[in-house]
């Protein structure tokens, strides 16, 4: 009984210490719930400590309570002090800040309640705790000994994340596994799009058989689905330096063809093109990862980038200055992955991505190469396409179902994409090949590529600068 | 009643073939003791008795560890000069046999061929890479002309044997071939369940139910998870489990198909899928008499494999239904995989394989130096004799070929200078004078710098002797709470000892006492502070600044951090002085401690005829154990004293020092002929292995006539250690060549009190051979710190019987700590420990590489590696003897398990004969010798 009695003392004796620095200090911020969750832990805290004594075997030293009871006073009133000065440091208006704790508050109810049961939870188990070091057992205890072991196995597992993330994984890699290998898969999306389009359709009125087929033309150049095919078979089909070639000269071509039809689409047709990109968005996206073939999966890597391109100009409505520094980044990039492929293939023929891997150790120089391609290619600075995208992304006004899936396609293209590199560098390491590492002109390549890909990042803020400034300078003189 | 009966028996039966069988199958995998008495190991232990070549080709099998240097280390060897062509061509002569061909005008012979691929070694490049290949090849044209040349002698490739159950299990089939992940989730599944069983008081919150052993606890427990890695179904699978593991195995094996013949190299499969958790999980099971750990929660390999199999059996069942609709078992899965290889397309492999056989004749003529073109002119009978060579000298067997010549330099240069001593201490007369001091240090290979160089500062004596002194004890240190082992891992603890405070330390021992319960305390409450859910959040915010001190201390002043840690320390808790317990007596709870007088002298007796000290001792006799110091080092108990169990030596030298001293003991051995002086004193002491400082312990016994001895020792001991810490320093990274002694002290004292350095010291690395032998035979040469020394004088033992003894203990120590560092050598990654810097302790049992991986066994990177080349040049170990052969091959004929080393070539001996002029003869499989000449 005695024990027991000091076991409540070591819960009890915090609080009223930690109240007391409270009271004694006039905190202003008392009633904030802040306050009340740092009075809380600190009370855990505190108690926590006093049960630890009792463990020891130290609570009945008097020497040994005084000093921790000392050490609980002083940090409390030290904390309390230094928050209550810091805060009036940083905002001298009590108003202030006031409003911010008000604004950050939970409703009341909500608070209290949450406090009460971690109160409740924590003084539960701690009695558990003692009871069950003292061997008493009850019904209850039985209750909280049987809760114990689904939450050992929660915590064991760590909180089941890894399981959720490998079942959506696995859901994902399906799901397109079976789109992928079903006949209606293109027609589908198709149908998907012109759907889509169809909904998007106002008049025809403002709408040119010429301006139509500028369009086609283009879309065929710079992909646009379901007109992807004639670049997805250039990067797929054709000899290594038509391809190289053909996958830079396309799309920059498109562009370029772009800036001067741009002007000219009519509204009518911005949400169809709009639709069309994003429904070639996540078909590239579903491709590019389910595909073994390297070739294949960089093809629909460069459809799911183009994508993006045609829907952010046509939700604009003008090829803006992000845009075509992201079609160059997009080019770079795609060209360079390509590149790297291309000196695999020279070397071993051409294998399927999972009968090649851990170059990392043999090929220290292409490892270095293709792992800061891949890096532009998913959003590292200080390359270009990761500003241009962000660019893009801002460049629109408003925030529509369209943003979601660009930003979808984008995490899709770090998967897949770090997925190859993983594949490649640090995949199953194969004995019965010869390894050659990259030549001194391959490297100088890849440098200019990666070079290429940095200076786009920088060179057009500095070309926009001066317009900048002089934009900035008429506001202010307006004002 | 009597069906029950008869099956129960049969039950009872099968439990004991299945556990048989696992037995069997652990052959592959060896014994791994915890870390906190790390004992150097072989990591091919269980296989030892085949010879050292099939064995590594076993490791490699199951394992997957080399176990030789990569080729092209061997190549930099070369280049450097460490190997000689001349050892080379002796390495490559027993394989060559008197054949020749003949290429256009040059004739060339077997053993050319041979020798040029060995230099050259080219592999042969994978059939689907052939083409590729050669089209970048300047000489394509003539490559495609020589396989098209080719054609007519080339047999018909023969269909690849398949691997499964055999080098793979299902799962990594499956993943190799459906690309799936089994094997991945497997071991994260297994992992997690080991890390959690086989705590040891790490885990803040134990697992539930451990004391119903594996897999019980694990059955309970799992069988409660929510779908752990994607098995459907799995609480009702698990809860329909059989209740005996023996049971669920066979189950298992059943479900899968594993054919019976099959099963035991399947199930080593399978434990090598974790070689490290196997490993611990084998000791425990196995060698872990006594541990408490164990008694509360055993395990064992029968009921890992029993979980482990589980899950290979849900797994690969579910991924052979879903990508080939097939039951997943071992005859539907051979059954599907002859079905693709009959369909697979046969006709492109002949090409395939005159392509490659062209590769491979094209580079062994550039190693010759002959125009590859002029190929096409030779008979092709003639070219498939050259590819016959080469296809049965292979790149993978050419790591036994460099291993002899890389070895051969090693031997020669210091058989060489054994020989010049050997022959200087024959004709030596045995005159004797007393030296001023004798200093006995464990054999170990650290000791041999430091005895050189105290010998060189004065008249001293030096002897190796193992470190735990021949004394089997367990031992209690005053504010210890468990006994440490202090004998090696291959003995049986025979005596048990304490620390007891020494008379009138009372007020010394209060305030002693105090102070440790204070440190207890405080470490105590901030444990459970920094543990708690809740509490760090205060913890830290409010003493989290005080954990900066120590943070920058260490950090930026390392040195002196540690010694203010060490000072503060003793202030809280001053020291007391005490004694250990050799006299045998019985505390009041009943434990027997200490030795009886007959023991204590039989002890002393056997322990100095073995190293042949019976007579001249000096005044000062130093027993002198070794520790060693370091900061957050895990594998701290791997520079201790292996001798010693992983400890330092410091009680083993106590209890010896003082039954030295005793009159009681002195008599009864001056009766059996070994007369101690009266004026001889045995002091104990510590020889810190990472400063070569010696702390001396007892001092309060030492008569006050040796005080100006003991000053003047302990003087020339602070001379020999600098003398030993400059010549170290030249070993160590990062420090240049010919420091200075203050650079040198800074140094040192850094390394042993930085926490952020992966290498203290070099430790065992670099070590080479075991000499057994009179200290004659190896004064005053320069072993490098590479040689065990063990003193022994082969006068003072006619029956052979210390010889033996020698040869079965130390020697075997000597050669698990001489495996352990070859193979971590050979292979870092596989049978070494990795990097240093992805260490997380585990569980206070062992080492993980980042937060979850197999628990990785044998030493790390750091230790054995010196930038990309091997600092520990991967040696079988040499062993040398002293003494007459027809002794040696009596003392082996009646040490099977260590001749068998010998024969099997896990070492190699040379006897020094003393009573041959020529003294250096080599040992030869069959107890037979051969002159070195």
């Amino acid at each position: 009984m005695r024990q027991t009695g000091r076991f409540f003392l070591s819960l009890a004796l915090p609080l009223v210490i930690v109240y007391g620095a409270h009271e004694l200090l006039h905190v202003p911020l008392r009633e904030s719930q802040g306050l009340i969750i740092f009075l809380f832990f600190s009370w855990v805290t505190a108690s926590q400590a006093m049960l630890t004594m009792y463990r020891l075997q130290k609570a009945g030293s008097f020497k040994g309570q005084g000093i921790l009871l000392a050490v609980v006073t002083v940090v409390t009133l030290a904390y309390l002090l230094a928050a209550e000065l810091f805060t009036a440091f940083l905002y001298p208006s009590a108003e202030t800040v006031e409003s911010y704790f008000r604004a950050a508050a939970l409703p009341n109810e909500l608070f209290w309640t949450i406090v009460a049961i971690a109160a409740a939870v924590i003084t539960v188990g701690w009695a558990a705790s003692y009871a069950r070091r003292h061997g008493r057992s009850t019904n209850r205890l039985r209750l909280i000994n049987e809760l114990r072991t689904p939450l050992y196995l929660f915590f064991v597992n760590r909180l089941y994340l890894d399981g959720v993330a490998l079942r959506l994984r696995l859901c994902v890699k399906k799901t397109a596994e079976s789109l992928d290998s079903s006949r209606f898969f293109f027609p589908g999306a198709a149908v998907i799009a012109l759907a889509w389009t169809g909904s998007s359709w106002t008049s025809s009125a403002d709408v040119s058989i010429e301006t139509v087929a500028s369009l086609v033309g283009m879309g065929l150049l710079l992909p646009l689905f379901p007109l992807h095919s004639a670049y997805t078979a250039a990067l797929t089909k054709m000899p290594r330096a038509g391809a190289f070639l053909v996958s830079a000269i396309m799309p920059l071509a498109g562009l370029y063809g772009l800036t001067q039809l741009v002007a000219n689409i009519p509204p009518t047709l911005q949400p169809v093109v709009s639709a069309l990109a994003l429904v070639g968005a996540m078909y590239a996206s579903i491709k590019a990862v389910v595909q073994k073939s390297v070739p294949h999966l960089i093809a629909y890597a460069g459809l799911a980038f183009y994508s993006i391109l045609w829907w952010q100009i046509a939700t604009v409505g003008s090829v803006t200055e992000a845009a075509i520094v992201y079609a160059c980044s997009v080019v770079l990039v795609i060209a360079g992955i390509q590149m790297a492929w291309d000196r695999l293939r020279v070397r071993y023929s051409d294998l399927p991505m999972d009968r090649i891997g851990g170059l990392a150790r043999p090929m220290p120089k292409f490892g270095i190469c293709l792992a800061l391609l891949v890096m532009a290619a998913v959003g590292l600075p200080p390359f270009g396409l990761v500003f241009s995208f962000i660019g893009l992304i801002l460049g629109s006004s408003t925030v529509t179902a369209g943003t979601y899936v660009v930003l979808l396609t984008w995490f899709g293209a770090s998967w897949y994409l770090f997925k190859l590199m993983q594949r490649l560098l640090f995949g199953p390491h194969r004995e019965d090949i010869r390894y050659d590492d990259l030549k001194f002109k391959e490297i100088v390549a890849f440098a200019a590529v990666l070079l290429l890909l940095i200076a786009l990042s920088v060179v057009p803020q500095k070309l926009s600068a001066p317009v900048v400034e002089q934009e900035a300078r008429n506001g202010m003189e307006m004002k | 009643m009597n069906v029950v009966t008869e099956n129960a028996s049969e039950a009872v039966t099968r439990h004991a073939e299945i556990r048989e069988l696992v037995l069997q199958a652990s052959g592959v995998i060896a014994h791994y003791w915890p870390m906190s008495m790390f004992v150097h190991h072989n990591p091919l232990h269980n296989i030892e008795s085949m010879h050292f070549e099939d064995a590594v080709r076993m490791g490699r099998r199951f394992v997957g560890g080399n176990g030789y240097l990569p080729n092209q280390v061997f190549r930099e060897y070369v280049k450097s000069g460490r190997i000689q062509p001349e050892h080379i061509d002796a390495a490559i002569r027993p394989k060559a046999e008197d054949q020749n061909v003949t290429l256009g005008q040059r004739t060339v012979s077997h053993f050319d061929v041979l020798r040029a691929h060995l230099l050259s070694g080219s592999t042969p490049s994978a059939e689907e890479t052939l083409d590729a290949f050669i089209d970048r090849s300047p000489d394509r044209d003539s490559l495609r002309k020589l396989a098209d040349h080719l054609a007519s002698v080339l047999p018909k490739p023969e269909p690849e044997a398949s691997p499964l159950a055999r080098d793979w299990t299902l799962a990594e089939w499956c993943d190799r071939s459906l690309l799936t992940h089994l094997t991945d989730p497997i071991n994260r599944e297994v992992i997690k369940w080991c890390e959690a069983f086989l705590d040891e008081g790490h885990a803040v919150w134990a697992m539930p139910e451990r004391e119903k052993g594996f897999y019980h606890a694990w059955k309970s427990l799992a069988a409660l998870e929510w779908s752990p890695c994607e098995i459907n179904n799995s609480s009702r699978k698990i809860a329909q489990l059989p209740e005996s593991p023996e049971e669920a195995l066979l189950e298992h094996l059943d479900v899968l198909g594993i054919p019976e013949e099959m099963r035991q190299d399947y199930l080593s499969l399978q434990l090598t899928g974790l070689t490290g958790w196997a490993s611990f999980i084998n000791w425990r099971g196995e060698l872990s008499e006594g541990h408490e750990w164990q008694e509360a929660y055993p395990v064992d390999l029968t009921q890992y494999l029993a979980v482990r199999v589980w899950y290979e059996r849900e797994l690969v069942k579910q991924a052979c239904e879903c990508e080939l609709g097939i039951e997943g078992n071992y005859p539907r899965i051979a059954a599907w995989i002859e079905r693709e290889q009959n369909a697979a397309n046969a006709e492109e492999r002949p090409r395939a394989a005159q392509l490659s056989a062209a590769v491979r004749l094209h580079d062994l003529a550039g190693a010759l130096e002959i125009a590859p073109t002029s190929l096409t002119d030779v008979a092709p009978e003639q070219l498939r004799t050259l590819l016959d060579w080469l296809n049965a000298f292979p790149v993978t067997e050419h790591g036994p070929v460099w291993l002899k010549a890389f070895e051969a330099g090693y031997h020669e240069e210091v058989l060489g200078k054994i020989r010049e001593t050997a022959k200087n201490s024959a004709k030596s007369d045995d005159a004797k004078t007393r030296p001023d001091a004798q200093a006995m240090f464990c054999i170990d290979v650290r000791s041999e710098p430091f005895r050189r160089s105290i010998e060189s500062v004065g008249n001293y004596e030096t002897i190796g002797f193992a470190g735990f002194f021949t004394v089997f004890i367990r031992h209690q240190a005053l504010d210890d709470h468990h006994f440490t082992e202090q004998y090696p891992a291959i003995g049986k603890r025979q005596h048990t000892t304490c620390d007891v405070v020494r008379e009138n330390q009372e007020k010394e021992l209060a305030r002693h006492q105090a102070g440790k319960d204070f440190l207890h305390t405080t470490h105590e409450l901030l444990h459970d502070l920094k543990a708690h859910v809740l509490t760090p959040y205060i913890t830290v915010e409010s003493l989290g600044w005080i954990f900066g001190v120590p943070l920058f201390g260490r950090t930026l002043f390392p040195t002196l951090f540690r010694k203010g840690r060490e000072k503060t320390s003793k202030k809280v808790a001053p020291p007391v002085g005490t004694k250990v317990t050799c006299d045998e007596m019985e505390t009041d709870d009943g434990l027997e401690l200490g030795l009886k007088l007959d023991e204590q002298v039989a002890m002393l007796d056997t322990a100095l005829r073995s190293i042949g000290l019976t007579d001249n001792f000096a005044r000062l006799v130093l027993a002198c154990g070794h520790g060693s110091s370091s900061d957050n080092n895990p594998y701290e108990a791997a520079l201790n004293c292996g001798a010693c169990g992983g400890n330092a030596g410091t009680p083993n030298a106590r209890v010896f020092a003082s039954i030295g001293n005793k009159p009681d003991v002195r008599k009864q051995l001056a009766e059996r002929g070994i007369v101690i002086p009266d004026d001889t004193h045995f002091v104990a002491g510590l020889h810190d292995t990472t400063t070569d400082g010696v702390t001396f312990y007892d001092l309060e016994d030492l008569p006050a006539t040796h005080q100006s001895d003991l000053e003047r020792f302990k003087a020339d001991l602070r001379e020999a250690a600098i003398r030993t810490n400059k010549e170290r320093c030249n070993r160590l990274p990062l420090i240049g060549k010919n420091p200075s002694a203050t650079t040198v002290q800074k140094e040192i004292d850094r390394r042993a009190g930085d926490w952020s350095e992966v290498r203290p010291e070099w430790g065992l690395s670099s070590n080479a051979a075991f000499i057994i032998g009179r200290r004659s035979l190896t004064q005053g040469i320069d072993l490098e710190g590479r040689s065990f020394l063990n003193n022994y004088d082969y006068r003072e033992d006619p029956t052979g019987e210390l010889l033996q003894g020698i040869l079965a203990a130390p020697t075997v120590v000597g050669q698990w700590i001489n495996s352990e560092h070859y193979f971590s050598a050979t292979d870092p990654e596989v049978y070494g420990a990795g990097s240093k810097i992805y260490h997380n302790v585990v569980g206070r049992i062992g080492i993980m590489a980042g937060p979850q991986s197999d628990l990785r066994t044998g030493l790390a990177r750091q230790s054995v590696m010196k930038s990309t080349m091997p600092y520990h040049e991967p040696l079988r170990l040499l062993v040398v003897a002293e003494a007459p052969r027809e002794r040696l091959i009596k003392a082996l004929e009646n040490l099977p398990n260590v001749q068998a080393l010998f024969d099997n070539e896990w070492i190699h001996l040379v006897a020094v004969d003393p009573e041959e002029d020529d003294p250096l003869y080599r040992y030869e499989p069959g107890l037979k010798w051969a002159r070195l000449s």
